[in-house]
């Protein structure tokens, strides 16, 4: 081989990007031509001086500062494609005064429901019974009821408590654990 | 729909709550009362409802101060309702007290008023039905007949407080094992489980008449000559009492004790004159009926009053425990043997 390698085979050697029988050819002609060794050695110098300057970055570089600046253009640019996307026509929704109102309405019907449900009613140890009226000792206290109407004398906290029951009414015996008095809650029915 | 009325009315005077109970008690006692009220506590009142109704409970402690120159030894308080219970009436008592010329003491009242959801009418009255002095001297309208029953407390109260002493005179061990004593004899005492109805009632099934046996004790001024009912499974209907007056003096009235042979009690109260030495037959129109089939009923004399307003108890009450005795062993169970006998001896 007399012919002198060419700049794109002797670049292609240097970066060691020529394998097989080219890269055996032209690595022999280098060896043996002086001018075309010369021209091999500056691309493998100029190759050497490009990879030095990309490992030493530019002074004050800041990589945090930097990453934001690339997260921001990427926001920019999608809400910039929202501007320009076609607009579909959005359901409309429930003002707010009518939620406020429904929620209002619903709270009011379920703690009603809730308040309504009847409560647990004890069975009463013993009762005195005169036409609608009735007197009933239970483990709250001594009830008279008529009908829909009535009161109650109820047992404050009280550790035993002792029932009597007369043709009259019924009464709780009880010790007040607060006071140390014994009390005696009667009712009658007349 | 009522229902969701009564709620709907929850919600609105709930907020209102404190003016309601306030609005629906009204204390009042006579200007020349022995005892005034010294304040007035309307907390832990509340309204919930129930149905169609308002169930209102309301919590009032008060403070009640002894403006006479006598010790007082009870206080019976009237609470009338009449709007809410066609002439029903209520009294609190608390007997077995020992309060001096210028002291307070406490008396709690705690009401349920079950009323339509709809009406807020008249308030409950609270006032002043008796108050007992320790001379046995008493004050007070008495409209519910608080004088008799308190004085048979009293007296109960001074039998219970001397038996007790004689027990402590016999020493501590003593006192302990008849306190001991009192205590089982309340752990024994079966539920109350009877239903009383008054007037007489068409019976579905017949019964027979029997028996019910007399436990008369050699004190008693009043004898249970014999006593009968009628008896029908679980019912025992119209029992009757021939009752002889074996004292010296007029008596006005007698309360018959029953009790069955599982230890459940109650009585017959008898308004009777019945001179000395006379007999007298009551009859109650009543029917008790019980869990379950009775099968004997024995009957004892429990208070009687006589005509110039003394009254007698028997020295030991079968089966029931007295309101002092109850006291008594309360103390005894929550601050020992030591603050037992100093009560013992703050009344002797």
């Amino acid at each position: 081989m007399n012919r002198h390698l060419t700049e794109q085979t002797l670049a292609l050697l240097a970066g060691g990007d020529l394998n097989g029988w080219e890269g055996w050819l032209a690595r022999r002609h280098v060896r043996s031509c002086g001018a075309c060794r010369s021209a091999y050695a500056e691309f493998v110098a100029v190759r050497g001086a490009i990879r030095d300057s990309a490992v030493d970055l530019p002074p004050g570089l800041d990589w945090a500062g930097l990453s934001r600046e690339i997260q921001a253009n990427i926001r920019v640019g999608l809400e910039a494609a929202e501007c320009v996307r076609p607009v579909e026509a959005a359901p409309q929704p429930l003002g707010w005064r009518a939620g406020a109102a429904f929620a209002t309405l619903t709270a009011v019907v379920l703690i009603g429901w809730y308040l309504s449900v009847p409560k647990f009613v004890p069975r009463p140890f013993a009762s005195v019974e005169a036409g609608a009226a009735v007197v009933e000792a239970t483990p709250s206290g001594v009830e008279l009821k008529h009908g829909s109407q009535g009161f109650a004398l109820l047992n404050p906290r009280a550790n035993r408590v002792t029932y009597s029951v007369d043709t009259q009414g019924a009464r709780a015996q009880y010790v007040d654990v607060e006071t140390g008095q014994v009390t005696i809650a009667n009712v009658a029915l007349d | 729909m009522s229902r969701s009325i009564s709620s709907i009315a929850f919600l609105v005077l709930a907020p209102l709550l404190p003016l309601v109970a306030f609005a629906q008690l009204r204390v009042e006692f006579p200007t020349d009362a022995p005892v005034a009220v010294a304040s007035a506590d309307w907390g832990e009142s509340r309204i919930s409802p129930r149905g169609g109704a308002l169930v209102l409970d309301l919590r009032t402690s008060l403070s009640l101060k002894n403006t006479s120159a006598q010790t007082v030894r009870g206080i019976s308080l009237l609470v009338t309702a009449a709007e809410l219970t066609a002439g029903g009436k209520a009294s609190v008592t608390v007997p077995s007290l020992n309060v001096k010329p210028g002291e307070t003491f406490p008396v709690r009242i705690d009401l349920r008023l079950l009323r339509p959801a709809a009406g807020f009418n008249a308030p409950v009255e609270v006032t002043l039905d008796g108050v007992l002095f320790d001379t046995l001297a008493f004050y007070g309208p008495n409209k519910l007949n608080s004088r008799r029953a308190m004085l048979a407390w009293e007296m109960e109260a001074r039998r219970d407080r001397k038996f007790y002493l004689d027990a402590l005179s016999r020493g501590e061990d003593t006192l302990r094992r008849e306190v001991s004593a009192t205590i089982a004899r309340m752990d024994a005492q079966p539920r109350l489980d009877v239903q009383v109805t008054r007037g007489r009632v068409t019976a579905a099934e017949p019964g027979e008449r029997v028996q019910l046996a007399a436990a008369n004790v050699a004190e008693s001024p009043i004898e249970i000559v014999s006593g009968t009912a009628e008896r029908a499974g679980a019912e025992l209907r119209l029992p009757s009492f021939q009752l002889r007056n074996r004292s010296a003096n007029a008596v006005r009235f007698v309360d018959v004790g029953w009790m069955s042979r599982d230890a459940r009690g109650g009585s017959f109260p008898i308004e009777i004159a019945m001179g000395p030495g006379a007999r007298a037959t009551a009859e109650q129109p009543v029917t008790l009926r019980f869990a379950d089939a009775q099968t004997g009923l024995s009957a004892y004399i429990a208070t009687v009053e006589f005509g110039d307003g003394t009254v007698w108890v028997p020295s030991r009450r079968p089966g029931r425990v007295s309101p002092e005795e109850q006291r008594l062993t309360e103390l005894y169970r929550r601050r020992g043997l030591a603050a037992l006998a100093a009560e013992l001896r703050k009344f002797d």
